[in-house]
């Protein structure tokens, strides 16, 4: 049988051909094929194969390339040349590249912090080695008129879990306290702290990697009581270093020792639950309820085997929920569900101890980032296309002298590729150097996150890429397609035609991005000024807030009560449980029998005095706000709110008087009823609330004080307070303060809009100098004749500006019904809201309209003045 | 005096010794028979392109045979001043050598 000779590998071959110059391949082909056919003697055909390859690999060097001689030292010189013409016509138009350059420099460090801001949110608790494995628990309580979606669940749940799912890994609870006071050796600190066992650490991982302890065992520290671990930059904090800490105690909230037993690094940032101490779970086990039937601060976790479907435990979950939750908060009330810890920092409506992010407000973010870099890129393109005339000459004779079509779109992408890359550098440099103070004005803290970390540097590399192509490709093929004869011939104008609406059409896209930028900047700076203005149903000005801490006897309260009474500055003052808008609101279940409305429902109460409703400044609509009977075990009265009365169906707040409610158990009767307030953020909707009169249980007082020196307000209300409780430190906060808190996301987002607003502002008003001097410059003869014939210099403007008044109030009928639609959207995440007012679009519009005349009119107002005879001496 | 690389050199000797029969397979062979060396090929043709280059050898093409897929040979030979480039080397070497005490190059004056 003649088998066939065995042959080296194809692709090997076609290789060698490919790269090898004519005269060369023959000789080293025939070697490599004798080498080849004795190797596959001596040792098989595979063997020789690979051989074979690697030899062709081998003899890949300089001399055996394809010498071609004649093209290479051209093309050398051609890219030589190139180069030299690129920076040659940039300096020609220095105006115009710097106005290039700086536009892309902004686009560039816009879309570099956006980028580096969206890495940030999008890597929240990215870092846990089981973060697919963990679960939290969450609740929905369906209410007749809303839904409350909850992320804490009661405290028995994590037992309750892991009795009846013996299959999950571990389930347990963590109870988090933001800004928890700690005092050590009578100074007090405020410590963001955790209550957690073990399996805390275990779960999300913090034990098995080894570096992230300094001292200490968690695994036995949190089984014990009234133990902590410290991070290491608290223990630096509070004990100098993490050594000395070891052993010492701190007094939690004025009334729990507890001892260090533990350091451990610092956990990162991007975290949702991020800590600075944790304190073994059994501390606050202790004061845990026992019952289903309350929300709590506690939030339970779960880890489910990698094996285990989260979709076949529902039924599972669901029994779990109706034989616990659903028995103690009634059928159909209360639903269960399992939120992976990715989705966590992502849903607003459940929350987490770190601010949680919308996924639409970075893909809002990304587009604005995208956008901000388009807008860059255009200005570019325009200058390109306008000059084209210019360079009509250059290209022509290229193309005689033999230029192909692709040498003439080489030579462009390259422009605007030199371009890029110097904006590009500029861009990374400024983001570098400005990436701490956007940090810091947004709150992100990110500052020290400039790394070049690979994504950042691929992500600098593609955007160089991104914009080369973007701003080169579309001049370059035009340019490139230019009839030599044609330029010679001054048949220009036939040509520009499409060019002109090209230009104009980006133009209104640049100048509808900054408009729905400048819309949406503003509804949502007026949201933000709403919510900080509407009235809340109370005063919150000149009131401050003493904090009890821990347990305090009454005795005690109400001697600071009275002492601190006696100071000419206090207005009014009151003891109650909850000071609105200032925090935690307890609430519970609420029943009456002297109303149609027979069904359990929530609402939120307050313990307080007689004298809160006069101190807070709330509207009395009907009856009194105060008891005559005090009593340490009973409720004596009832003051509800508005939304509680509708609630109940009752007709008006006279009616409701004197109307039996069973709230939390108390029974007691209406004694007055006040005006809607506000007591959580104006996202939610007012709550039904009852104030609970003659029971006497307070968490803080309420000093309303005149304005004036409020450094003495503190110091007498410190001395007084140090009379009352000598071995208690003094806490406060001032109401106004305090708020500004609430509405953290929105300001963020609000200054993130507010400056990639004005970046697009400058980049479009950059590209806007641009073409009106070039529009302006070229029609210099025709202002020149104009002028001859009559024409007065506003005319001329007005000439000139009629176009980019044409252009913006085309962008501004295209951006409105977006710009509206958007914002719409987002003021539905609000319960309170502002009306769109068409005045905002107006203002954007105008706004718009003002800036671009300004710039235009700057520039056209040159050529306008310019000397007929100057401009039409020379033809 | 031109630059001659060690590898250089070693070529231009063993494509001297191998007379008319000089080309890429032999040589490499022999370095490797010889010098215990395996030049690999790439490196060895690139040796061979610069010293002709340079004017030390000179090259003829050899006709097709059935062996190696039909391809031809290149020979290569030795030129008169390839050979007084060698000698120059060995001269240097011999220059050198001869103060260094108890080395013995074989050449004895």
């Amino acid at each position: 049988m003649n088998r066939p000779i065995p042959q080296p590998p194809k692709f090997a071959e076609r290789f060698l051909r490919w790269f090898c110059s004519e005269d060369v391949v023959e000789t080293l082909h025939g070697d490599l094929q004798e080498l080849y056919e004795r190797r596959l003697k001596k040792s098989g055909k595979r063997i020789a194969d690979l051989h074979f390859c690697f030899e062709v690999l081998d003899v890949c060097r300089p001399f055996a390339w394809k010498r071609r001689t004649n093209l290479l030292t051209n093309q050398r010189d051609m890219f030589k040349n190139n180069l030299k013409i690129t920076f040659r016509s940039l300096w020609n138009n220095w105006g115009s590249s710097l106005l290039n350059i700086l536009g892309l420099t902004l686009g560039v460090l816009g879309s570099i912090i956006i980028f580096l801001t969206l890495k940030y949110e999008t890597s929240f608790d990215e870092f846990h080695e089981n973060k697919k494995q963990i679960y939290r628990v969450t609740n929905n309580y369906y209410y007749p008129t809303f839904t409350m979606h909850v992320g804490n669940t009661p405290d028995p749940m994590a037992g309750a879990l892991k009795n009846d799912f013996p299959d999950f890994t571990s389930a347990f609870s963590i109870r988090s306290n933001f800004g928890h006071n700690i005092s050590v050796e009578e100074e007090i600190f405020e410590s963001d702290l955790i209550y957690c066992g073990p399996e805390f650490i275990q779960a999300f991982d913090f034990y098995n990697d080894p570096s992230q302890w300094i001292i200490g065992n968690p695994n036995y520290i949190l089984k014990e009581v009234n133990k902590t671990i410290l991070t290491e930059s608290l223990a630096e904090r509070l004990f100098q270093s993490p050594e000395e800490s070891i052993g010492k105690t701190m007094l939690l909230s004025n009334e729990t020792l507890i001892e260090v037993a533990g350091v451990m690094k610092d956990p990162p940032n991007n975290t949702n639950y991020p800590f600075e101490q944790l304190v073994s779970y059994p501390t606050y086990a202790r004061f845990a309820s026992q019952s289903f039937g309350g929300v709590s601060a506690t939030t339970t976790f779960v880890q489910i085997p990698e094996a285990v479907d989260i979709e076949n435990l529902r039924p599972a979950l669901n029994d779990f929920n109706e034989k616990y939750m659903e028995a103690a908060w009634g059928e159909d009330f209360v639903s269960m569900d399992l939120q992976p810890l990715s989705e966590i920092h992502f849903d607003e409506r459940f929350g987490s101890n770190n601010y949680s992010t919308s996924r639409t407000y970075l893909w809002a973010l990304g587009l604005i980032g995208l956008f901000i870099i388009l807008i860059a890129c255009i200005n570019f393109i325009n200058l390109a296309t306008a000059k084209t005339l210019g360079r009509a000459k250059e290209i022509g004779m290229r193309k005689i002298l033999g230029s192909s079509k692709n040498n003439i779109v080489f030579q462009f992408m390259s422009e605007s590729f030199i371009l890029a890359f110097i904006a590009l550098g500029l861009g990374v440099l400024l983001a570098q150097l400005s990436f701490p103070y956007f940090s810091e004005i947004t709150n992100l803290n990110i500052g020290n996150d400039f790394r070049y970390s690979p994504d950042l540097i691929f992500f600098i590399i593609s955007l160089l890429l991104f914009s080369t192509v973007a701003m080169g490709l579309y001049p370059a093929i035009m340019l490139s397609n230019f009839q030599p004869l044609e330029v010679f011939r001054q048949k220009k104008s036939a040509r520009s035609v499409k060019g002109i609406t090209l230009r104009k059409s980006l133009i209104v896209f640049q100048l509808t991005t900054s408009q729905i930028l400048i819309i949406g900047a503003l509804v949502i700076s007026y949201q933000l000024h709403f919510f900080q203005n509407k009235d809340l149903g109370f005063e919150k000005e000149s009131m401050l807030v003493v904090n009890f801490l821990g347990h305090t006897s009454l005795e005690n309260q109400v001697t600071l009560k009275n002492k601190t009474k006696q100071f000419p500055f206090v207005k009014q003052l009151s003891l109650s449980s909850t000071i609105p808008m200032a925090g935690h609101i307890s609430s519970t279940g609420l029943e009456s029998q002297d109303s149609e409305v027979k069904e359990r429902f929530n609402v939120e109460y307050i313990y307080a005095d007689n004298d809160f409703v006069e101190t807070m400044n709330f509207e009395l609509l009907a009856g009194k706000a105060s008891v005559t009977e005090i009593d340490m075990d009973s409720v004596r009265g009832f003051v509800v709110n508005e939304t509680l009365i509708n609630r109940l169906a009752f007709d008006s707040p006279k009616e409701a008087l004197g109307k039996r409610i069973n709230v939390h158990g108390y029974d007691a009767r209406i004694i007055g009823v006040v005006k809607d307030f506000h007591t959580l953020s104006l996202h939610d909707n007012i709550k039904p609330i009852a104030i609970a009169y003659g029971m006497r249980d307070y968490a803080g007082m309420g000093v309303r004080y005149q304005t004036g020196n409020v450094r003495q307000v503190i110091a007498q209300l410190e001395t007084s307070w140090k009379e009352v409780f000598p071995d208690k430190n003094f806490d406060y906060y001032f109401l106004d303060e305090q708020m500004e808190n609430i509405y953290e996301n929105e300001v963020r987002f609000s200054k993130i809009i507010n400056a990639f607003t004005i970046i697009s502002i400058i980049i479009a008003c950059l590209g806007l100098i641009g073409l009106s001097t070039f529009s302006s410059m070229s029609r210099l003869k025709e202002i020149g004749v104009r002028k001859v014939l009559g024409a007065s210099v506003p005319g001329i403007l007005f000439l000139i500006s009629k176009e980019f008044i044409i252009l913006t109030l085309i962008s501004f009928i295209i951006s409105s019904p977006i710009a509206y639609y958007l914002s719409s959207i987002w003021l539905e995440g609000f319960a309170y809201r502002i009306n769109l007012e068409w005045w905002m679009l107006l203002t954007a519009g105008i706004g718009t309209l003002l800036f671009t005349l300004i710039t235009v009119a700057v520039q056209s107002t040159k050529a306008a003045l310019v000397n007929p005879v100057e401009s039409l001496r020379r033809e | 005096m031109i630059k001659l690389g060690a590898f250089e050199e070693l070529v231009l000797l063993a494509v001297g010794s191998l007379g008319d029969q000089a080309y890429g397979v032999a040589i490499k062979d022999l370095l490797h028979e010889k010098g215990g060396k395996k030049p690999s090929i790439g490196a060895l043709h690139s040796a061979l392109y610069r010293l002709e280059d340079k004017g030390c050898l000179k090259s003829w093409e050899g006709g097709a045979t059935t062996e190696r897929g039909g391809r031809r040979k290149k020979y290569y030979l030795l030129t008169s001043y390839g050979k007084k480039i060698l000698e120059e080397a060995h001269q240097l070497r011999i220059e050198l050598g001869k103060n260094i005490e108890g080395l013995n190059l074989g050449y004895h004056e």
